[in-house]
């Protein structure tokens, strides 16, 4: 019994130690964005949610103007750090999300991103791309029902500074 | 006999060019081959005609009788460029000034456009893209209507319209590098869902 002490001591001090929470890190960011996935069909407007970016607030009437649509539901959104090191997830779905790979600051302002846009377990497209404040990407996805899917980007800070 | 060495034959004794043997044998052969023989008068006809058309010997042009000739058509060619230079060129240079109202278009729609851009912003720019399956088309444009980059994907296959396409209001996430893991939260603190990649980078977005 003697014997055994110090080694259950020393079980018990380990026991201890891993139920304390390590010190967390936080990575590095070169910015963040907002991502949301909007369901567009024909048919009366509807208020955009709170969460909407204010930059954002004639997003409805921007779209139309893209996609041959009349009411864009939201529904779902994500605001995600662009990591510097380490890949983002922006998931307003299951059903589709996008990864975002930050290459630095951009010449003249922005993020330079690696960013697939994927669905379930499938990527439908890759691209290089510059995403910039103030200057949302829509991406026009898989057509639902009687409308179709789609996916707004929008940069709404930037940590990094920017490349003259 | 061999055709073709009648023929060497009959071109030797028409350049005078047979031994005395071979002449002497070859009219032999003449007096004995009527055919032959009448082959012999038809050369020696044509060959006499042509003798009379063109002098045996011509005299060679020395080296200044071309050298004055290429001159001379040199400047003939001139003289005619000149001339025909002199009736195309108006009174008024249309040609030129075309090119001034163009260069002068070019510049204003610069402008209004570097005007425009400076209104908006600087935009969002796709570079490339990659669509990995056949029959998707991505396809990129900038609208100054909606202020606005577009990346259109055509050709995707439809969500079926009885799956139920399920959103999250994401409050806040958290990464952990450590699992390849992304959390996400509602307001309440309630775990949405997990995305979670695999060894094969994967997604898999696990929910409740």
């Amino acid at each position: 019994m003697r014997l055994a002490l110090p080694f259950l001591f020393a079980a018990f001090a380990l026991t201890a130690m891993a139920q304390e929470p390590l010190p967390v890190t936080k990575p590095a960011t070169d910015g963040k964005v907002w991502g949301a996935l909007i369901y567009a069909s024909k048919g009366e407007e509807v208020d955009l949610p709170d969460e909407v970016p204010d930059n954002l607030d004639d997003l409805s009437e921007r779209l139309a103007k893209v996609f041959p649509f009349t009411r864009f539901e939201i529904v779902g959104q994500h605001t995600q750090d662009i990591f510097r090191q380490y890949e983002s997830w922006v998931v307003p779905s299951k059903d589709l999300f996008v990864k975002l790979d930050s290459k630095g600051p951009a010449v003249g302002g922005g993020i330079n991103l690696n960013l697939q846009f994927w669905r379930e377990q499938q990527v439908l497209v890759k691209t290089d791309t510059v995403l910039r404040e103030d200057s949302p990407l829509f991406i026009g996805g898989p057509k639902w029902r009687e409308g179709r899917l789609l996916f707004v980007l929008l940069l709404t800070k930037v940590d990094v500074p920017e490349v003259k | 006999m061999n055709p073709n060495h009648d023929e060497e034959l009959l071109a030797r004794w028409l350049d005078n060019e047979l031994s005395a043997d071979e002449r002497a044998s070859f009219d032999a052969r003449l007096t004995a081959d009527a055919a032959l023989r009448r082959e012999a008068e038809i050369m020696q006809s044509l060959r006499n005609s042509l003798q009379s058309a063109f002098p045996r010997h011509t005299e060679v042009p020395h080296a200044d009788f071309f050298n004055s000739r290429i001159q001379q058509s040199i400047d003939e060619l001139r003289a005619e460029e000149a001339r025909n230079a002199a009736a195309a060129r108006p009174r008024f240079n249309w040609h030129g000034l075309r090119w001034f109202a163009l260069a002068a278009a070019c510049l204003v729609l610069g402008g209004v456009v570097w005007f425009w851009q400076q209104q908006e912003g600087p935009a969002t720019i796709v570079m490339a893209t990659y669509a990995p399956h056949t029959g998707v088309k991505a396809s990129t444009f900038h609208s100054s209507d909606a202020r606005a980059t577009v990346l259109m994907l055509d050709g995707l296959e439809a969500v079926p319209p009885d799956r139920k396409v399920v959103g999250y209001h994401v409050d806040h996430s958290e990464t952990d590098r450590q699992v390849a893991m992304t959390t996400l939260f509602s307001t309440n603190g309630t775990v949405l869902g997990v995305l979670a990649t695999d060894a094969g980078n994967q997604p898999h977005v696990i929910t409740h």
